[in-house]
């Protein structure tokens, strides 16, 4: 495989580490980081982006995306009302107030179902768009775009920010293994002292403590250096550690990263909130380069006082964060090569329970993209009075992802192999929706 | 026929001649000449075989394969079996009238569909297969003529497939030249038949040799490797071997210490590889000390052994590491692997039942119980054991009530058997444990003959069921001599009282009674009420004659001590998949039988070999070699040593949740796959520790990846250890106040080596240009921690 990556000069950026991992860490990085001051990548060949926005728990579509304010039914009903959206015809909840006036922008899926109402099966078949299977774990979508498309120098592929993690989801790589795996960034961008783990210097570290520590050990490396030995493995650890050195000290990576530089109004308008923030972080992560932001929102697991849990704690924020982001992605150009796709493990269920609560539904559920050529400002499905089951073409967790990658520029059914060399295609039963796209 | 024959003689002695030294030629002549000379012109031939000729065609041509109509769902609604192993299905779909009606056409017979696609005549995705005329397109098309007609009673049956020579012996010096493989079918009816035409070949190793489609092989660079032939669902290899180019230097001294070595010996000759020296009483140490108990030596180890003048220290030193509280640790953690200890699916309490697992492991390698009767405590655990019921629920209450408290204290450890494999999750499941007990204890992957015939080897979707059929015969219950006050669940995550029994539910012994078990590639067992039927899988398993479990385990140790196994992927035994060296494997296995099952001992049959000392510096003829055991390959640390490393010499502990693990846990002893609330989950993650879901040896990773380098380079976690006010460094500071002796001791904790002069010289002019001594002694820590020296196992 051959990236399409060159730099302006016309030199092949894998051939260059190469050349840099002959001779001192120091020395060839320097260089590097220069070539890319001055000019930077000319680009992939198909340079989209995705933010994943994971909402474990399973968000309840009565009281969101789907409502039924004319049902007979009270618990079907709920306790909010529909309020009207710049998309004629479509009414969504009263506690979306700011995602109403993008609607424009994003597509609906009201149609989607499947079996697994469980949280963990549940959350892999959504992360993966595969049902999941004991014998093998399939990698989560941002893996598999970090593979298929790669970032500049100095700037992660696949980023997760996992604002809260809840109810057994986890993310992984799967068998892809540990070289997809993403560079998780935990802590709560919104408090002050927000700092990347991977990028923090901690204990009064600072870069030029590092360069030097990296200097000294260069010199000490040379019982290993001095061998001619083709080993994989050695030559791995090189390039990792150039790449790490190179996020380190990439100014652009560093930059994105630092919240603290933005000004207040930018930030209020994603919401002071740990996942405004995180949608903001998401935004700035795409502009410096990073192929798949995964931001982890919940928990949306309301078996108990469903209402004022959604209308206080979950609403407010996921409305100000995801509205902001697609208007931002939109403002600045940027929606059209970045494709943002927010939905949980499943909807809930159409009564409410002896605790106010509603329980896992997965035979319907909503769920919202847009962005990298998928058609805002339009509804997909329909289901029945309850919301329990669509009555139009049900589309599986499976087709949504193959629409994600679609919109991506990547072929789902393309083949991967297993460590054990069995074939897998990366998401084998889906068809991308072809409506998301006319 | 006879000309054939003739052609054979004739090919094999200008391969003689030419090029290549046949080692082995093919002793029975063929009756019957190939399809490629029998279809040779129009009106000779006669009819062909459907199972015999037809569907080989098919596959050879490629119509079967995965990516066309042997895929599951077909191609334009065309459905073959995949690669040819269901040909009564074959010839439904091409004879019957279904949708589009039938493929062939006996009446008009260059009307059929499936002539006119296959010579490209129709549109077809796949191509052009056959050319009009071509000896395929008239075996094909002999056989419509004679009536499509297939009759699995009649016709004869593959019984064996030898491929000729058996081995190849090619040469660099001459590439371009091709040694042809010919392949022989031996059928049911005494007839042989010529079959390469209709063979599948390929390489094992592209970067050794090449094979053509007709089965000519030529040198691509030096090594050795299979190359693989399949007809009609039967596997065959030839080995090939490319000897690396004599540059005239001599062979090394190379004194066996065991008969290993003398095995690995013979192979390197043979190939034409001189092995590397041995390796320097520092690297052996460091080495030893991390494959058998995940643990880096102590400074006073180090030197206290490269004191030692004694001609036998090394294997004293094996002996004496084979005996500390670690080695059951850290192989505890290896055997959990692979029987695949998950705590998300052990029962509730999950974390603790993980650890009544993982230290019931413990107990039986500590006390070096046989490997058979370890794999007997999986497969025929019960309960009872055979015990008075009283007896069992006394154990049970001591470890309910130690569950309740914390971790148990040993009384599920000492059982015999363990239950817990039989009542996690997805065990209940028979293709589930059946799968998991395959891969663990046989070092065979079974998955693909759930659904379809292995392609590269033998086993059926019969061997697969019969197989898990042995793992339907149990249940799990609360018989009703149980007192009731002993099964009340007290809450959510108590730890229930259920008994695993001999005795399969109703579901399934209807099934077993149908159909009974069947051992791999061996009898049915008729099930019996009232017996263990799963005792006649371990008789089995455990006879000396078995040709898997000794192999399995004694190829996993070899692999985790050598990095690569003499089978490898260490846990893919199959027909495709030969050994580097077969009679090294077959040695090791016998050893290990007549040693009756002593893993203590296999241990030491490898630990004690000249091949396990080797260095890992390569020389000019062994530089690519990763396949016959000539030096010592780097492997980088498996992620609980990587965190061990770092904790000890940091003097650093992880916290755990005292739900997850007993205070002081150390990474080698973690039973656990999953931890919640906290823990080094993260560090572990990135290091590629398995989670235990998938049943493959890969599943650990010995990858490198960004992360890892990340977290080495500038994590909270490794810079907090090294600067920790309480930390080893902290007290290393105040303990040596010569800035030489702490340098020396900060390069045997972590490299287990003393300072050469250059470094020392270099150290100590960086810490004497640091801020402080102890800035200063914390970068040359971290620096050292950083070394790829540390990091990879050498």
């Amino acid at each position: 495989m051959k990236t399409s990556k060159r730099y302006c000069d016309g030199i092949d950026r894998r051939d260059f580490l190469k050349a840099g991992a002959l001779g001192s860490l120091g020395i060839s990085l320097a260089g590097l980081l220069k070539r890319e001051a001055e000019g930077g990548f000319v680009g992939d060949s198909v340079r989209k982006n995705a933010i994943f926005i994971y909402l474990p728990g399973g968000q309840s579509h009565h009281d969101t995306w789907d409502m039924k304010p004319d049902s007979t039914d009270a618990d079907v009903r709920g306790e909010f009302r529909p309020i009207p959206t710049n998309l004629p015809g479509l009414d969504i909840c009263e506690h979306l107030p700011k995602l109403a006036q993008q609607a424009d922008k994003y597509a609906l899926i009201r149609s989607v179902q499947h079996t697994l109402a469980a949280h963990a099966p549940g959350q892999q078949y959504m992360r993966s768009g595969n049902k999941p299977i004991p014998s093998l774990e399939y990698p989560n979508h941002g893996s598999v775009i970090a593979k298929e498309h790669s970032s500049p120098a100095g700037i992660p592929a696949y980023v997760s920010l996992p604002v809260s993690r809840t109810n057994g989801g986890v993310e992984t790589p799967g068998y892809l293994g540990v070289a997809h795996s993403s560079f998780a960034v935990g802590g709560d961008p919104n408090s002050a002292d927000f700092s990347v783990r991977a990028l923090a210097m901690p204990g009064g570290l600072t870069l030029g403590r590092i360069e030097k520590r990296i200097a000294f050990m260069q010199g000490l490396d040379t019982a290993f250096r001095k061998v001619d030995l083709k080993s994989q493995a050695l030559d791995g650890m090189d390039k990792f550690y150039q790449q790490a050195y190179e996020i380190l000290n990439s100014s652009a990576a560093r930059k994105a990263f630092d919240l603290n530089k933005v000004d207040a109004k930018t930030r209020e308008k994603y919401g002071r909130t740990p996942f405004g923030q995180a949608c903001l972080l998401a935004l700035r992560l795409v502009e410096a380069g990073v192929r798949c932001v995964a931001i982890d929102f919940g928990s949306w697991d309301t078996h108990r006082t469903n209402f004022p849990t959604l209308k206080d704690r979950m609403l407010p924020a996921f409305d100000k964060g995801v509205a902001a982001l697609l208007e931002e992605l939109y403002l600045r150009g940027l929606l059209d090569e970045t494709v943002v796709w927010s939905t949980g493990e499943f909807g809930r269920t159409p009564k409410i329970n002896p605790n106010a609560g509603r329980d896992h539904w997965a035979r319907a559920m909503s769920m919202i993209m847009a962005g990298g050529g998928i058609r805002g400002g339009q509804v997909i499905g329909k289901t029945d009075k309850k919301a329990q089951e669509p009555v139009s073409a049900p589309y599986s967790p499976d087709d949504a992802a193959a629409s994600f990658l679609h919109a991506l520029g990547i072929d789902h059914k393309k083949e991967y192999h297993t460590p054990t060399g069995r074939p897998v295609t990366i998401s084998r039963n889906g068809s991308p929706i072809s409506e998301l796209f006319s | 026929m006879q000309g054939s024959r003739i052609r054979l003689l004739m090919i094999a002695a200008a391969v003689v001649g030419s090029f290549a030294i046949v080692v082995e030629t093919a002793q029975a002549a063929e009756d019957v000449a190939g399809a490629d000379e029998r279809w040779a012109a129009d009106g000779q031939g006669g009819t062909a075989e459907f199972q015999r000729h037809v569907v080989p065609l098919l596959g050879k041509v490629g119509c079967n394969n995965r990516a066309c109509h042997g895929s599951f769902q077909g191609q334009a609604g065309f459905r073959l079996s995949l690669f040819g192993h269901d040909p009564r299905m074959d010839h439904n779909e091409l004879t019957k009238d279904e949708g589009e009606g039938p493929r062939v056409d006996t009446k008009s017979v260059d009307k059929s569909l499936a002539l006119l696609k296959a010579v490209g005549e129709e549109g077809h995705e796949g191509g052009i297969l056959m050319k009009e005329g071509s000896w395929q397109h008239r075996l094909f098309r002999s056989w419509i003529v004679g009536g499509a007609g297939f009759d699995p009673k009649k016709e004869a049956k593959l019984e064996r497939l030898e491929v000729s020579p058996k081995e190849v012996r090619l040469n660099l010096d001459n590439m371009q030249q091709q040694t042809p493989l010919r392949t022989v079918a031996y059928f049911s009816d005494g007839t042989a038949e010529d079959v390469t035409c209709l063979t599948n070949f390929s390489t094992n190793d592209e970067s050794v040799v090449e094979v053509t489609e007709d089965g000519r092989i030529s040198a691509t660079g030096s090594g050795d490797t299979a190359v693989v032939a399949t007809f009609g669902g039967a596997v065959v290899t030839t080995q090939a071997v490319v000897p690396v180019k004599d540059d005239g230097k001599p062979f090394p001294e190379f004194p066996a210490n065991n008969e290993v070595d003398r095995l690995v010996l013979a192979k390197l000759k043979k190939v034409g590889i001189r092995p590397s020296e041995l390796s320097s009483d520092e690297v052996f140490l460091r080495r030893l000390f991390l494959d058998v108990i995940g643990t880096l030596p102590t400074s006073d180890e180090v030197r206290k052994f490269l004191a030692d003048k004694s001609p036998d220290k090394r294997s004293k030193l094996i002996d004496q590491l084979l005996e500390r509280p670690e080695y059951g640790m850290y192989w505890a953690t290896k055997f959990s692997d692979w029987t695949g200890n998950d705590n998300r699916f052990t029962p509730q309490p999950r974390a603790k039942t993980g650890w009544l697992w993982h230290d019931w492991l413990r107990d039986k390698l500590v006390r070096n119980v046989p490997y058979d009767e370890i794999v007997g405590g999986f497969l025929v655990a019960t309960t009872r054991e055979g015990r008075p019921l009283d007896d069992v629920i006394a154990d049970y209450k001591t470890i309910e009530k130690n569950l309740v408290k914390g971790f148990d204290d040993g009384t599920y450890a000492r059982r015999k058997t363990n239950d817990i494999f039989w009542l996690k999750a997805g065990n209940s499941r028979p293709e589930t444990a059946g799968m998991q007990a395959a891969y663990a204890f046989l070092g065979v992957r079974l998955a693909c003959a759930r659904c379809h015939k292995h392609p590269f080897d033998r086993w059926t979707q019969e061997d697969f069921n019969g197989f898990m059929a042995f793992f339907s015969a149990v249940d799990r219950v609360v018989p009703k001599d149980v007192p009731k006050a002993i099964t009340k669940k007290k809450s959510q995550s108590s730890f229930v009282y259920r008994e695993v029994v001999a005795k399969p539910s109703a579901k399934y012994l209807r099934s077993l009674k149908r159909s009974p078990p069947k051992l791999l590639a061996g009898k049915r067992v008729p099930y019996e009420e009232g017996k263990d039927v799963r005792e006649a899988l371990w008789e089995w398993m455990r006879s000396p004659e078995n040709p898997y479990l000794s192999r399995a385990i004694v190829n996993r140790f070899w692999g985790h001590y050598l990095g690569v196994g003499i089978v490898n992927p260490i846990d893919d035994f199959n027909a495709a998949n030969p050994p580097s060296n077969p009679q090294l494997l077959d040695w090791l296995a016998k050893d290990f039988i007549d040693h009756k099952f002593d893993l203590k001992h296999l241990h030491r049959q490898i630990l004690n070999s000249r091949t396990y000392q080797l260095s890992w510096v390569p020389n000019d003829s062994n530089r690519l070699d990763e396949r016959n055991f000539s030096h010592a390959l780097l492997r980088r640390m498996p992620a609980e040593v990587v965190l061990g490393s770092i904790n000890q010499i940091t003097g650093g502990q992880d916290r755990y949740s005292s739900s997850n693990a007993p205070a002081g846990t150390r990474a080698i002893n973690l039973a656990l796959t999953r931890l919640r609330g906290g823990g080094p989950e993260y560090v572990l993650g990135i290091f590629g520790r398995p989670l235990r879901t998938q049943q493959c040896d890969c599943e650990r990773s010995s990858e490198t990846g960004l992360a890892q380098a990340m977290y080495l380079l500038n994590d909270t976690d490794v810079n907090g250890k090294i600067g920790a006010a309480k930390g080893r460094l902290a007290k290393l500071i105040k303990e040596f106040s010569d800035d030489r002796k702490l340098i020396e001791e900060l390069y045997l904790i972590t490299l287990s080596r003393f300072p050469s002069d250059d470094e020392m010289r270099r150290t100590l002019e960086y810490v004497e240009s640091s801020e402080s001594r102890l800035t200063g002694m914390q970068d040359v820590l971290w620096s050292l921690a950083n070394l790829r020296e540390f990091i990879f196992i050498h």
